[in-house]
């Protein structure tokens, strides 16, 4: 299983972020150019916009800032601020946006001329996006799949005869439970050539446990 | 092993902890469900001791895990008070460990009188065939939509795509969009 | 979603004091809280304390015991996420634990955790039989 790119390492943080200023201080423009300046991020709200935003239960969004991954290098992060937690997102790794939004729930309060508060994190939840390639089939999972595909194909009446092939496996959780954030799928990558066997996949998860269950699925699809 | 595995492992080896187990069931999943009833339906300890008859240290006490002096009586009071039922029953273990394997905390919150689906169904002969619950069409997965809550946040959060999901026509085919049409399994972009 | 820390010598000393100090009853209760609080994303603080001071980062799970006694198994959330350790189990009556020192070896053990001194295994309820040390 090759990885060709992370589309997205997204973390999210719940807790009420009124937490952190209990008594409603005011946080003007510099409290948000502070943020800005901290991490460079291309795109800082404004206080106004904060404001618009809140009423419309949007998120105050930061773009586009740097922050360093574990491995030195600095990637690209954005950052959502709602009123029951944070998203932090990247293109890296879901511990590197971990590291993100921990630096900034560490650093923001004192920064912005909060009380130090010890504001536990209620949950904590990823969703995990990757692009891979691989030469196994899904079908190899049930040999009937491929009958069922030559039988979908004569089925269908369009005039000149297409194949079909599996598209694509998802995994979810029966309502009764709840949905889970974000379903797990692996699927072809849409406007591409079967031929080219690449895939996207998309999981609830962290992105290094997200790589294991891929290479997992792809032994169990080699047999 | 599995929870489950290993909890059948035991209760095969052991009577006296199938005994306990039993006796689990009540002393440590009953306090949870009191708090969550209590929670679902907004009252203090001091409300419910009052709509149930009893002190507020009674409730208290019998809101913490490990409670073990519950009696048949105590529990129809706290049902009366949340005008919900209560079913008493012997049962095999294993339905007991179904129940534990299977259970949410979502499993705790119970429709009173007013909610019960049942209670409030509306029956004509079409609908008399099969009591089932009330079903959604099957919205889609594609979880740009999909609400775990009413959180903004949570939706933002589940936004997901495959490039894919905007419609382009098929690589050298300029002509057919046909095989991009969203189907009755998707939501609308 | 729970763990024991186990020591580099096998030895597990929430199992041990699971066996050896619990009754069967308290061990079922026991079983059976876990199972409710590992399906429960948020836990009160009815069930669950974080401790501070020296303790901080670690916490108790909390429940009744047989004859009014308090139980507290002390834990930390991690090391992956979803998951919680436990370290230590004890009885609390006031501010007095039994044993005395439970809250000093919780912070010991997280430690040597932390510096890959012994390691976090799956938490069972029933020891696999073939797992288990002579």
């Amino acid at each position: 299983m090759k990885l060709l790119n992370i589309h997205t390492a997204r973390a999210i943080w719940l807790f009420p972020l009124a937490d952190f200023n209990p008594t409603g201080l005011a946080i003007p423009q510099e409290g948000f150019d502070k943020i800005g300046q901290r991490y460079k991020f291309e795109v800082v709200p404004t206080v106004v916009a904060a404001i618009e935003a809140r009423k419309k239960n949007e998120p105050v969004h930061f773009i586009s800032g740097a922050f360093p991954s574990r491995s030195g290098k600095d990637i690209v992060v954005d950052l959502k601020i709602y009123t029951d937690g944070l998203i932090g997102e990247s293109r890296s790794n879901t511990a590197d946006t971990d590291a993100f939004l921990r630096d900034f729930f560490d650093w923001a309060p004192t920064a912005l001329g909060l009380p130090k508060l010890d504001v536990p994190i209620r949950k904590t939840m990823y969703v995990s996006e990757m692009y891979v390639e691989t030469d196994q089939e899904m079908t190899a999972l049930n040999p009937g799949l491929d009958k069922f595909c030559r039988l979908l194909g004569s089925a269908v009446p369009s005039g000149s005869s297409k194949s079909y092939e599996l598209f694509g496996l998802h995994f979810s959780t029966d309502p009764k439970d709840g949905p889970p954030l974000v379903n797990f799928k692996f699927e072809r990558q849409v406007n591409t050539h079967f031929s080219h066997h690449r895939y996207f996949s998309a999981a609830p998860i962290h992105t290094d446990h997200h790589l294991e269950l891929l290479q997992n699925l792809e032994k169990l699809l080699a047999g | 092993m599995s929870t489950k595995s290993s909890l059948i492992q035991k209760l095969k080896k052991s009577k006296e902890y199938r005994d306990a187990f039993v006796a689990s069931q009540i002393s440590t999943g009953i306090p949870f469900q009191i708090r969550a009833l209590r929670e679902q339906h907004g009252l203090s300890q001091k409300d419910l001791a009052k709509a149930s008859a009893m002190l507020q240290p009674r409730i208290c006490a019998m809101e913490q895990a490990g409670y073990g002096n519950f009696t048949l009586n105590t529990l129809k009071k706290l049902a009366v008070a949340f005008d919900i039922g209560l079913v008493v029953r012997f049962a095999p273990y294993g339905e007991l460990v179904q129940w534990a394997d299977n259970f949410t905390p979502d499993t705790f919150r119970i429709p009173t009188a007013k909610d019960d689906p049942i209670l409030n169904r509306r029956h004509n002969k079409a609908e008399l065939r099969v009591d089932l619950p009330e079903s959604q069409p099957l919205k889609s997965m594609p979880e740009s939509l999909n609400k775990v809550s009413e959180s903004a946040l949570l939706r933002d959060a589940a936004l997901t795509s495959n490039s894919s999901t905007s419609v382009h026509a098929p690589i050298g085919n300029a002509a057919s969009l046909v095989g991009l049409a969203e189907t009755a399994n998707r939501h609308a972009a | 979603m729970f763990q024991d820390y186990v020591h580099p010598n096998g030895n597990n000393p929430v199992r041990k004091w699971y066996t050896k100090e619990l009754s069967t009853q308290e061990q079922a209760n026991m079983d059976a809280l876990l199972g409710i609080l590992g399906r429960t994303e948020i836990w009160g603080l009815r069930d669950y304390k974080p401790l501070q001071g020296a303790q901080k980062g670690l916490g108790e799970i909390r429940w009744k015991g047989d004859q009014r006694r308090q139980l507290r198994l002390i834990g930390f959330f991690g090391p992956a996420p979803r998951q919680f350790t436990l370290l230590v189990g004890c009885n609390h009556k006031g501010t007095v634990y039994d044993p005395a020192n439970a809250l000093d070896t919780a912070a010991i053990l997280f430690k040597r955790l932390n510096q890959c001194i012994g390691e976090a295994r799956e938490h069972e309820i029933e020891p696999d039989p073939e797992a288990q040390e002579e």
